[in-house]
């Protein structure tokens, strides 16, 4: 399955996790100082523009106001009855006691109709013919007050103004005309009043884009100069003649916040542009210093604040969640013992410590239990133990005394026997002629039990030899059993003519010895209990699953139900000896074999249809229940 | 030419004794049958030591297994231990029919190991067959 997206960032440890949050809570703070600066960026923008408007406004007014004062003194000048008279002495007096009443004039000075100037307060080449001069002729043909254009004199680099008054002789013609120059100086006396911050600038371009005056320009390179049309100042620039406030990049290459407005605006005359800068980076300052100080504050404090997570974190979470951790992975790899303890407190860590310590208990006294009981379990088990080997010690000895026994009836017994025989042979050969019919009679019953008995005694010690002379188990093909046994009964079998008809017989686990008397006994038990008609003895087998079942099945003389277990019983006889010989030994042997081989043996039968003996024995390969030793 | 045979029997059970004597007494060849009854005598009479200081060296041992004291086992490994004995040779006549018995007997270097027949009639068959072989078929070191 894909991760969802935010695994990529979303921290895994608590440790990142904590940073997250106090990052997140930081943040509206950073959000408020950004969004403070940018107010205050704002405001410092508009500052600097309704500044630079309001110095551009007053330059304005004081331009206006110079010019209309100089039109009262023109007007004034041209009524004087030495000028309209044309006293050169009486003019040039008169003019220099105005220029010390009104300093701020560049120039004053009267021509005559010719242009001919007859009397100047500053005498210069220029002011010497003024016929060629646009505001002269205007005011020779009568237009009253002429406000001419800024212009550079020859040679000078102060752009003037002149202005010109038409004087009128008697009868209201023209005699001469009155000029008066203003330069800019005074603007530089009102931006330095104005006190405007560093780096500020101002300029003031006539109509045809000249730079009449500019500040700073230290070396005197911009003034004079005509700035070239760009698409930030149009030609004609229609637009930025209205009073205005804007921000662009200088040609000193500073950029400020720069207003704008046209000087002589009340005359209808708008004879020049006048713009004032301040830089942005001066209006911003204190926007951009103040972002920088947040910045500063809410830095060293984010600072703090992840110190106190990193601290804190760790010692009141990571810690003690170390700690449980710690606790859990000894806890994991067994060690019981393992406790988170020492978290102290009432917090949801302690809460889950002391749940740990009271789960780690429980396991701890869990597994002590099972400890014990285990303990006490193996202790049982040593007691079973010991006692199964005492039971096994005592069925070893009652074993070799079986096997003691079978030796004695093998010796032992048979002695006193064969002497009882003997000696009754002897007897009645010796004294054949001496004994009557009786006593030889009785002679016969005699060894006839003794011989009885002799073959009881062999019986008993072939029973007892099926554990005594036991050997361990190994793959035997009941096939070669039942070829082998077939021959051992061959006599038997052409005696009374018997049908025997086997399956293929599968290998099994065993003793071939006891597999090879159990086959025998059983054919044997089928070939001697025939019934009328010739025997037809049925050998079969099949897969009784992990086992083998075989049977035996004769159409003898069969026996009734009610003795089907009886005559499994060592010494039990069904028949009279006369008709059917044999100790009943037999089958007892067989149910020995069988059960020593893990399996069982039963009958089933019918009187005079004949019996199935059955009986199971593990298949090759397979471990037998039995506890058979030796293997 | 001494046409008697000496037998050396090895018997405790005096029933059976007699019945060797019996069968014995109308065997062709003539047998001079020497009854001991138990292990140590049945030594002491071959080395002739004792009461047996006089005694005859028999040509063939009849020797039972079940004897009190010493058995017949231990006698015939003491006979087979002494290279006087060693060439006698000694018939194990017993009982027994029991493998292991038969097997050590043989291990034990004994010339045969018969089992007691039932009836006399067998008895007569089998003794007078070892008396047979033993003396009259099988080349025996001189004594």
């Amino acid at each position: 399955m894909k991760a969802p997206f935010y695994r990529s960032f979303y921290p895994a440890s608590l440790r990142g996790r904590l940073f997250l949050l106090v990052f997140l809570a930081i943040l509206p703070a950073l959000v408020v100082v950004v969004y403070n600066a940018f107010e205050l960026r704002q405001t410092g923008i508009q500052m600097a523009k309704s500044e630079t408007l309001q110095l551009v406004r007053l330059a304005g007014a004081e331009h206006d106001r110079l010019i209309d004062n100089a039109r009262q003194l023109l007007l004034t000048l041209a009524q004087v009855r030495e000028v309209r008279a044309g006293d050169v002495q009486e003019c040039q007096a008169l003019l220099d006691e105005l220029l010390l009443a009104y300093p701020a004039y560049a120039n004053l000075g009267v021509a005559d109709i010719e242009g001919n100037v007859f009397a100047a307060v500053r005498p210069s080449e220029d002011f010497v013919n003024i016929a060629a001069e646009p505001y002269f002729k205007r005011a020779v043909e009568g237009d009253g007050f002429v406000l001419g254009d800024y212009v550079f004199p020859k040679g000078s680099d102060t752009a003037l103004l002149h202005l010109a008054y038409p004087v009128r002789g008697r009868g209201g013609r023209v005699v001469g005309v009155v000029v008066a120059a203003l330069d800019l100086a005074w603007i530089q006396v009102l931006y330095r009043e104005a006190k405007l911050p560093e780096g500020s600038s101002y300029t003031v371009l006539n109509r045809s884009r000249v730079t009449l005056t500019r500040f700073p320009d230290p070396n005197r390179e911009l003034t004079g100069q005509t700035l070239p049309a760009s698409p930030r100042t149009p030609h004609p620039p229609s637009y930025y003649l209205e009073e205005h406030a804007r921000e662009f990049t200088g040609r000193d290459g500073v950029r400020r916040f720069y207003g704008f407005t046209t000087l002589g605006k009340t005359m209808g005359d708008r004879s020049a542009l006048m713009t004032v800068g301040i830089p942005v980076e001066v209006a911003l300052a204190p926007s951009n210093r103040m972002l920088r100080r947040n910045l500063t504050f809410l830095a060293l404090a984010g600072l703090l604040a992840f110190l106190a997570a990193w601290l804190g974190g760790s010692a009141f979470i990571l810690h003690p969640v170390q700690r449980l951790l710690q606790a859990t992975r000894r806890l994991e790899s067994g060690d019981l013992t393992a406790r988170a303890g020492e978290v102290k407190g009432r917090g949801e860590i302690a809460h889950l410590a002391s749940a740990f310590d009271h789960m780690a208990a429980g396991l701890q006294n869990q597994f002590e239990e099972r400890v014990r009981a285990e303990e006490a379990l193996r202790e049982l088990n040593q007691e079973l133990e010991s006692r199964v080997e005492a039971r096994t010690h005592e069925l070893r000895r009652s074993n070799e005394a079986l096997e003691q026994f079978a030796y004695v009836a093998s010796h032992d017994l048979r002695e006193p026997l064969r002497m009882v025989t003997s000696y009754l042979e002897l007897l009645e050969k010796r004294y054949q002629e001496k004994l009557d019919q009786n006593a030889r009679e009785f002679i016969g019953y005699a060894v006839d039990g003794a011989q009885r008995m002799h073959r009881l005694i062999d019986d008993l010690l072939a029973f007892s030899r099926v554990q005594t002379k036991a050997r361990p188990f190994e793959p035997v093909a009941c096939d070669d059993i039942l070829r082998h046994v077939l021959e051992n009964l061959q006599v038997a079998i052409a005696e009374v003519q018997a049908v025997i008809d086997s399956d293929p017989l599968p290998t099994v686990q065993g003793d071939a010895t006891q597999l090879s008397q159990l086959f025998q006994n059983l054919l044997a038990n089928a070939l001697k209990f025939h019934g009328e008609e010739a025997p037809r003895i049925q050998v079969r087998v099949r897969r009784v699953w992990p086992d083998w079942e075989f049977s035996v099945a004769d159409n003898g003389i069969g026996l009734p139900m009610e003795h089907a277990q009886r005559i499994f019983v060592i010494f039990q006889r069904l028949h009279a000896r006369d008709r059917y010989p044999g100790t009943g030994i037999g089958l007892s042997i067989c149910q020995k074999i069988v059960e020593r081989h893990g399996g069982r043996i039963w009958v089933a039968s019918e009187v005079g249809k004949g019996s199935t003996f059955s009986f199971t024995l593990p298949a090759e390969g397979q471990a037998a229940a039995s506890g058979e030793a030796g293997r | 030419m001494n046409t008697a045979t000496d037998i050396l029997l090895v018997e405790d059970n005096p029933a059976d004794v007699r019945m060797v004597l019996e069968v014995l007494r109308s065997a062709p060849r003539v047998c001079r049958v020497q009854v001991v009854v138990d292990g140590s005598q049945a030594l002491a009479f071959l080395r002739r030591q004792g009461a047996y200081e006089h005694a005859t060296r028999p040509q063939l041992v009849l020797l039972d297994l079940n004897l009190p004291g010493l058995n017949g086992h231990e006698v015939l490994a003491e006979m087979k231990a002494e290279p006087h004995l060693a060439g006698i040779p000694v018939v194990i006549f017993s009982g027994s029919r029991d493998g292991q018995d038969i097997m050590k007997a043989y291990q034990l270097r004994a010339s045969c190991y018969v089992s007691k027949p039932d009836g006399v009639e067998a008895l007569r068959e089998t003794l007078q067959g070892i008396e047979g072989f033993w003396i009259g078929t099988a080349s025996l070191p001189l004594s």
